[in-house]
């Protein structure tokens, strides 16, 4: 599972997620891809889930880019413990995902394999997405 | 070379809270500049605008821009949209001057079906998109064809095999690959789905004192 493989600081501050995705929100490297579409924590286990998903759904053939890393420590105490004596230990990585931000992308498949991957993905993540396609110029 | 036209109308005022509501109010805020003129500020319907990109590749398409009187022919230089809802907040023209070369990325246009995926099994890639190239005005085609129907795996299309047309010259690197076939992997191993390491925390604390 994705996690850093470095931090300067072990623990975090929950924070509070304002606005939209800025950046990151285009389809830049694949065809399809997968849009957040509300703001939430996607955690490393969601984003393999969605990887494994993706790959055995496109069978062979396809690329998939992950547009997200999760790089925020999420803390937890352990069952039946009081509370006070300091913050829990780091539990699972998360990555911060804002409305428009690109999660997902796919390239090298028909759309339909692309829409029910992107599916099977979008049914493992805790926020809402939309399967999009690049914009392409029209050159008729 | 494709041509457009859209009508245009000049604006005042400028900056955040005026273009706001002019697209509450169905315009789009634009912009035009060039060459020895003075930027300008615009409003262009934005249905207008919605319904011309749907059929016309912006990036190379000539657009005569309807300016009170007259009209001023231009290229689209930038879309910007809304990140979500993908509406048109503001779009750059930038306007032609007779006689100069301009620099447009044109969309390339993969033809045929590639032996490499086909018979080989690979996966097609296509590592460009569009192509950057200095061309006149009058001159600057819709689309550029790659030819596919015989690319196999490892022998990738670089800049320097594409046809260009004639009086067009290639901005991107002739080494530049274009599009490649790439042989399949094997479906992506599920078992390294390991727990996850702690990471190696950068700065350690100062010793206690």
């Amino acid at each position: 599972m994705l996690s850093p493989k470095r931090v300067k600081f072990r623990k975090m501050f929950k924070g509070r997620t304002t606005g939209i995705a800025r950046r990151g929100s285009e389809v830049s490297f694949g065809h399809y891809g997968l849009q957040a579409l509300e703001p939430g924590w996607v955690s490393n286990r969601q984003i393999e889930a969605c990887r494994v998903a993706i790959s055995r759904s496109v069978k062979r053939g396809g690329k998939i880019w992950i547009r997200i890393f999760p790089d925020k420590p999420i803390t937890k105490k352990p069952a039946e413990t009081r509370m006070g004596k300091g913050k829990g230990s780091p539990e699972q990585w998360v990555a911060v995902v804002k409305p428009g931000r690109m999660m997902f992308e796919l390239e090298g498949v028909p759309r339909d394999v692309a829409e029910k991957a992107m599916a099977l993905a979008a049914a493992k993540l805790s926020v809402k997405s939309k399967f999009v396609v690049r914009e392409e110029a029209h050159t008729e | 070379m494709a041509t457009a036209s859209l009508g245009a109308e000049r604006r005042s005022e400028t900056g955040k809270g005026v273009a706001r509501k002019l697209r509450a109010a169905g315009r789009i805020p634009a912009v035009v500049y060039g060459h020895n003129r003075a930027a300008e500020a615009l409003t262009v319907d934005a249905r207008e605008l919605e319904r011309l990109l749907g059929h016309i590749s912006a990036a190379s398409t000539v657009v005569e821009l309807g300016l009170g009187g007259g009209t001023a022919r231009t290229l689209i230089r930038e879309i910007q949209r809304h990140p979500v809802k993908r509406t048109i907040l503001h779009v750059d023209f930038q306007e032609l001057v007779a006689g100069e070369r301009v620099t447009v990325s044109v969309p390339l246009v993969f033809v045929g079906t590639a032996p490499g995926v086909r018979e080989q099994g690979g996966i097609f890639e296509e590592v460009l998109r569009e192509l950057s190239i200095s061309a006149d005005p009058s001159s600057i085609p819709n689309h550029i064809d790659v030819d596919i129907s015989k690319l196999t795996i490892g022998h990738p299309i670089h800049v320097r095999d594409l046809q260009l047309p004639s009086g067009a010259t290639a901005l991107t690197d002739g080494d530049a690959t274009v599009c490649s076939v790439a042989g399949s992997k094997s479906a992506a191993s599920d078992a390294d789905a390991a727990a996850t390491a702690e990471p190696e925390v950068i700065r350690q604390k100062k010793a206690e004192e």
